[in-house]
């Protein structure tokens, strides 16, 4: 469903992703991990349009979308692909409910009466209905991530992407969203979803992928990644964020 | 010495007229000045070399040049650029919109680059066309940041407004001009002028100062 090819980035200088390759296939649940700085978030930034290869390619179900193209191409992307990110960025002057709406209302054109009855379904299932009119300032942490996944959701991706979306909660307030998070991948969800959380990858992940100063260095079953590691480097990552 | 206020009698429906000439200058030129504003920064910003450079170069000009200098280049090369005469006011408008436009822009390229930078993802990763983000997003988060420093730049226009007197515009500065000429009284009429200048700008203090904390209990 999205593959990286032989994918490539340099900022300047600076190579951060060496000879990238990765597919996604429907309905799996790709856990990416690794060390603070080694590319994660270039990474799944190229997945949607966020960073441009310096070579390789970028495909969406069999289509190339990396490099120069259409609006159009450009469009359906944003439309089957969304994304969480870890500071939530839920639009602060807009009301919940306005945060979830917007972009089906300008995006796929759907009346008020639709998006309103949708933000209010989205809201029931994440226990969140009280909060359509609040602003995201009167909210907790936990509270603002998930309906930053609401908003993402509203637009019927066929892709999420998060990007260490519980790393910047309060401890207290990671459960909330991982549990949103695993209900998403139980329903089928294709994500790939950059994390710590070693509960999440184990309950619900299909693969981890280990990246490592620009490359992957391994990838396989929660299980084999967390338990039977090949490479030094993977098990000391792992022993790091196991006891820490 | 400055005792001789009787012209007042005579002349204050020229300076009343001058005041409200004045205010339309200022209230105005801050409107197109936004607009052009917005227009330059969004240049400015652009990933498009050309347009960030032809921005980047007329705010540099406006900035480095003094704004009577540019009234008289609006006054001479208005009418030449257009083929026909411009009214005094509309040259005097024009001349202070150019100007501001340019403080303005780079009022809310700063205002811009303070928020976040999420913000533009998020909404680029929803599919937010590019020119709701900068209207319906970006825009109304920068302008809370910079209500401030547009109020200054108000406050800065009605000031300004003073030099296209130059221009026969009937502004607060003009009327002064007038009396000084007729009645041969100097600093009278002047001390009049400063006087109703900073009414103006004391009130409009006050009226952003309410803005402000308006907001500020909105956010
Ligand atoms: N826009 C950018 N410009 C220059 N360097 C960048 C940019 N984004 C990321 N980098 C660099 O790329 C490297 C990888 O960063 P990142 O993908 O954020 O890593 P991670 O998410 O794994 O912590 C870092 O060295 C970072 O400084
Ligand atoms: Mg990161």
């Amino acid at each position: 469903m999205l593959e990286l090819r032989h994918v490539t980035k340099k900022f300047g200088n600076n190579t951060v992703l060496h000879d990238i390759n990765l597919k996604v296939h429907n309905g799996e649940v790709v856990v990416i991990i690794g060390p603070s700085g080694s590319g994660k978030s270039t990474l799944i930034r190229h997945m949607n349009l966020l960073e441009q290869p310096t070579s390789g390619k970028v495909l969406f179900q069999d289509k190339i979308i990396s490099g120069s193209i259409s609006k159009k191409a450009q469009q359906r992307v944003h439309e089957n692909i969304g994304m969480v990110f870890q500071h939530f960025d839920l639009f602060p002057h807009f009301t919940v409910r306005q945060n979830i709406s917007y972009a089906p209302r300008v995006v796929k054109h759907l009346s008020k009466s639709q998006t309103d009855r949708q933000s209010t379904e989205l809201l029931k299932e994440m226990d969140l209905e009280n909060k359509a009119d609040a602003y995201p300032d009167q909210l907790s942490g936990g509270q603002q991530q998930r309906i930053a996944i609401i908003r993402s959701l509203a637009m019927n991706p066929k892709v999420m992407l998060f990007d260490e979306p519980t790393s910047a909660l309060d401890p207290e307030m990671v459960e909330e969203v991982l549990k949103s998070m695993k209900k998403l991948a139980k329903s089928g969800m294709t994500m790939v979803v950059v994390t710590h959380e070693m509960g999440f990858a184990q309950e619900v992940g299909s693969r981890v992928v280990f990246v490592d100063r620009g490359h992957i260095l391994e990838q396989g079953t929660p299980d084999e990644i967390f338990h039977h590691a090949k490479h030094e480097r993977t098990k000391n990552f792992i022993s790091k964020i196991l006891y820490t | 010495m400055f005792s001789n206020y009787s012209f007042i009698t005579e002349y204050w429906p020229l300076f009343m007229h001058g005041l409200v000439t004045t205010i339309e200058l200022a209230v105005i030129s801050i409107v197109l000045g936004l607009l052009l504003g917005i227009a330059l920064a969004v240049m400015k910003m652009s990933k498009s070399n050309l347009l960030s450079l032809i921005a980047k170069t007329y705010i540099g000009f406006i900035r480095n040049t003094p704004l009577l200098v540019q009234i008289y280049i609006v006054y001479i090369g208005l009418p030449q650029l257009l083929g026909f005469s411009v009214n005094d006011f509309v040259t005097g408008i024009v001349a202070l919109t150019l100007y501001s436009g340019a403080y303005i822009a780079e009022i809310i390229r700063s205002g811009i680059q303070s928020l976040p930078v999420g913000q533009t993802e998020a909404a680029e990763s929803l599919g937010i066309p590019s020119y709701r983000i900068l209207l319906n997003i970006i825009l109304p988060q920068a302008f809370k940041n910079i209500l401030p420093a547009l109020g200054n730049q108000l406050i800065g226009n009605v000031k300004d407004s003073s030099l296209v007197s130059v221009l026969g515009i009937t502004d607060i500065m003009f009327a002064a001009q007038t009396v000084r000429g007729s009645t041969a009284l100097g600093l009278e009429p002047m001390i009049i002028a400063s006087a109703l200048y900073l009414v103006i700008c004391l009130i409009l203090n006050q009226i952003l100062a309410l803005f402000e904390r308006r907001m500020r209990h909105d956010a």
